[in-house]
This record gives structure tokens, C-alpha cells and sequence, in this order.
């Protein structure tokens, strides 16, 4: 991962840090035009730290905007450009916070961090077999289409999925069973815990939150 | 349906939906201490909803919608895992992905899972689990907690950020409707396809589990209690739109009384 911020704190850290910064976003005062400043400051940083890739960053803050604008809509008409501006730059803030760093946390580590910051365990579990199989979905899915391509038939959804549903539990109990046996129980433990290494990492996200809310 | 962080403005309203949504989730994972296979089940079939919800289909212009993927979550897993499962599928969504609010996360819960899969449990429950029945759930039960889905989030953007009403439940409940009208479709068809080929996968919700061949019907007496209870949903939805003025009866008598 390129992401500076991987390399620099634990996958709880940095969930951590996405947490509290999107919400201090997510939250600040829209009348407070130091508190806009500092968030867009900080949706800078999160920029910065989390290198995600311009593509994603860009659809996903389109997508934000859009929502945001068409709620905003009755401000606009009634000219109230610099509130609905506000409004709409907020969300857009949040959502640059976001994804930028959710870009430096891992499909394999996000199960394990959110286990460490006390996220219920039956949940935790789910995540984490969701994330190990998902690649396998897509995989399966995409076999059973090219087979069916090769027979010249159709992709005729209702049985493509039903078959794909039965597929994929059938190798997942396989794969979970292997597993088993081979000693690994998923969810077991409470996750790595912070280390003193993060300890600047949650410094910046609490001077972050203070930055946008206090000051 | 993924609403994003900072659209609410008024903060009672978010956390107050928050933590409805987020006190429904935590009642389904207590419900749902379950073992390894319904585990490995919930995690799989969520994979599963994760990776539909990725393709957004064009439904009107200027607007596109996804699956969600409670119809059939619910007719496979039970209601509780299915509100477990579609959580997760949230919570990767708004971590990994950014798709969806992170201090909305309650909310959508709300809008995308506890509400449709509790509509579909609720008709389930009602209809029973004859094959029929199963598709007539996988198609209405979908629709309708769709529908929900989206007058819930509809109401709470009117109400905490000051949206327009007319125009955002039109504009929502009409996309939705299309989306989940698509949807239960699917899901039915998808339910009877299980059902000749693998009822088993049918068989580990709470309600199902023994073989839908065996499955008695329900005595009278639960069926009657099945529609009072529906009788009394329905008339307490309705109640908030009756009419003050008095009934015919009541006008009747007061005109009996006036004359002497």
C-alpha cells in the first residue's frame, strides 16, 4: 500500500483517525466560517496522508455533491447561495475525508481493527468471512456466465444467481471446514491493539476534531 | 438509498434514527449468537449482497438504483442474520469503500436493512412458508420494504435537513418502487429456482426449519391472531390521517338529541 499512513500506524489507528475526522467534518458548525476553514484543511491533509486514487475520489465526491445539492435545492432557489454552498462543501469535505483514508486501510485488515476498537464480535466475524469471500463470488460468478457463454445459452439471471448462491456456500463451508481443521477460528482473539507507534496518529486526529469544533 | 455524512442538519433527528437503527442491529446480534455454519452462511451470502449492490442499474433518468438484497438474505438466513448481514455489507461500504455516511451508518441500517427485512419477515410470518407463499413474499416483501426503506429516508431528509416533501418522497419512493418492484421479482424468481434446486438453503431461517414439504399449516387460531395483528398495523398507520369531524352515527345522535 503507497498510502504514507499505513506504513506509519496500526489498522486501528487509522480507523480510528477516519472516524473521528469524518465525523468532526460530518459535524462542524456551517456558520462558523473558521471551522469550514480548518475542515477543509483537514480534508487536505486526509488527502495527503491517504493517496487514494483520483478516479474514486472524484466519482464518490460527485456523487456526494449531487445528494447534497438536490436537498440544498430550496436555499438555492431562494438565493441563499452562500448557505447551500456551505451545506453542499461540508458533505463534500466528509466525503474527501472518507474516502481518502479509508483508501489506506485493507480489505484484510479492516475485520481485525474493528475488533481492537470494539466493534461487536458476531459482527466483526461476518465482515471479515464477507471480505474472504466476496473475490470468490465474483470468481464463481464470472465462471458460471463463461460457461454458459461456451453453451451458447443465455444469462438468465434467476438461475445464474441461485446456482451462483449454492456455489459459493458449498465452497465456503469447504474452505471454513479446512480451515477449522487446520486450527483457525475466525473472529478468535480481540484483535492486535494499539501500539505506541499510533500514538501520533490519534494525536492528529484529536487535534483535528479540537481544530474544527473549539478553536 | 446510501445517505452520505454531513446531508442532516438537524442533530436530534440523526441521532435519534441512529440510534434506532443502530438498537435494532444490536438486538439482532444478540438474537444471533449462532455457530460456525450460520456463520460462515451470513458471511458468504453477505459477499454475496455486497458484490450485487456494486452494480447500479439505470431506473429513470438522472437517477440509478441497486439491489438490496434483504428479500432473499431474510428468506435464507431468518430476519436477525439477514440484519446482521446487510450491516456488515454497510459498515464495508461506508469503511472501505465510501460508499454511504460513517456517522449516518444507524440510519442507512435503519433504511436498508432492519426495516425490509423486518417487512418481509412480517409477511412471511403472515403467509406462511408453502411455495406460494415464499414467492408471493419474495416479490411483495421485497417491494414493500423497499418502499419503507425509502419513506423512511425520505422522511428523515424532510424533517432533518429540510428537504422538500413532495418532491423528495415522489422522487425516492418512485425510484425505489421501480428498483424494488425489479428486485422482487428477481428475488421470487430466484426463490423458485432455489426451491426446485436447493431448498435446503431455504431451511436455516427460524421459521423454516423443517422441510417445506412437511411444514403443517398454521392452526386457525394463529392464523386469526396473524390478522388481527395485521388489522391493527394497518389501523394504526392509518390513524394519523383521520378526519376529525364526527362519523355518521355520531351525527345521527347529536341531530336525534337536538330535536325533541
Amino acid at each position: 500500500m503507497s498510502a504514507p499512513l499505513a506504513a506509519a500506524a496500526s489498522p486501528a489507528a487509522r480507523l480510528l483517525l477516519l472516524l473521528v475526522v469524518v465525523t468532526s467534518i460530518a459535524t462542524l458548525p456551517l456558520a462558523s466560517r473558521s471551522a469550514l476553514v480548518m475542515a477543509a484543511l483537514a480534508a487536505a491533509a486526509c488527502v495527503g496522508l491517504g493517496r487514494p486514487s483520483p478516479r474514486r475520489l472524484l466519482f464518490g465526491v460527485l456523487s456526494v455533491v449531487a445528494m447534497s445539492s438536490a436537498v440544498a435545492a430550496p436555499a438555492l432557489m431562494h438565493g441563499q447561495w452562500l448557505d447551500a454552498g456551505r451545506y453542499v462543501g461540508r458533505a463534500a469535505m466528509a466525503a474527501v475525508a472518507a474516502l481518502s483514508l479509508s483508501a489506506s486501510i485493507g480489505a484484510a485488515e479492516l475485520g481485525p481493527a474493528l475488533r481492537t476498537i470494539g466493534v461487536p464480535r458476531g459482527l466483526a466475524s461476518v465482515i471479515e468471512t464477507m471480505l474472504r469471500q466476496v473475490q470468490a463470488v465474483q470468481l464463481e460468478g464470472s465462471r458460471i456466465l463463461l460457461a454458459r457463454r461456451l453453451r451458447g445459452g443465455g444469462n438468465v439471471a434467476p438461475d445464474v444467481l441461485s446456482m451462483l448462491l449454492v456455489r459459493t456456500i458449498d465452497r465456503a463451508e469447504r474452505v471454513e471446514l479446512a480451515a477449522r481443521l487446520r486450527g483457525y477460528h475466525p473472529g478468535a482473539g480481540g484483535g492486535q491493539g494499539l501500539a505506541r507507534r499510533d500514538v501520533p496518529v490519534l494525536l492528529v486526529a484529536v487535534g483535528i476534531a479540537v481544530a474544527i469544533h473549539l478553536v | 438509498m446510501h445517505l452520505a455524512d454531513g446531508v442532516l442538519t438537524d442533530s436530534s433527528i440523526a441521532v435519534g434514527l441512529n440510534l434506532l437503527g443502530a438498537a435494532a442491529v444490536g438486538v439482532a446480534l444478540t438474537r444471533t449468537q449462532g455457530d460456525a455454519r450460520k456463520l460462515v452462511w451470513t458471511g458468504t451470502l453477505a459477499a454475496f449482497v455486497l458484490a450485487a449492490q456494486a452494480l447500479n442499474v439505470p431506473a429513470v433518468p438522472g437517477a440509478s438504483a441497486h439491489m438490496i438484497g434483504a428479500g432473499l438474505l431474510t428468506l435464507t438466513l431468518g430476519a436477525g442474520q439477514a440484519i446482521v448481514a446487510l450491516s456488515g455489507v454497510l459498515l464495508v461500504q461506508a469503511l472501505l469503500l465510501g460508499d454511504g455516511g460513517i456517522t449516518v451508518l444507524g440510519l442507512n441500517a435503519l433504511n436498508l436493512a432492519v426495516l425490509p427485512v423486518c417487512c418481509i419477515q412480517g409477511l412471511r410470518w403472515l403467509l406462511g412458508n408453502g411455495r406460494r407463499a415464499l414467492l408471493a413474499t419474495g416479490l411483495l416483501g421485497t417491494l414493500l420494504g423497499n418502499l419503507l426503506g425509502a419513506l423512511s429516508l425520505g422522511g428523515a431528509l424532510v424533517l432533518g435537513a429540510g428537504a422538500p416533501l413532495g418532491f423528495t418522497l415522489t422522487w425516492l419512493v418512485g425510484v425505489q418502487g421501480l428498483a424494488g418492484l425489479a428486485e422482487g421479482a428477481l428475488t421470487a424468481l430466484t426463490i423458485g429456482s432455489l426451491l426446485k434446486n436447493a431448498p435446503g438453503l431455504l431451511e436455516l431461517g427460524p421459521i423454516g426449519r423443517r422441510s417445506l414439504d412437511q411444514q403443517p399449516e398454521p392452526p386457525r387460531g394463529a392464523r386469526g391472531i396473524r390478522w388481527a395483528a395485521l388489522a391493527l398495523a394497518v389501523t394504526m398507520a392509518l390513524l394519523p390521517f383521520a378526519s376529525g369531524k364526527p362519523d355518521a352515527l355520531e351525527v345521527v345522535v347529536e341531530r336525534l338529541q337536538a330535536t325533541p
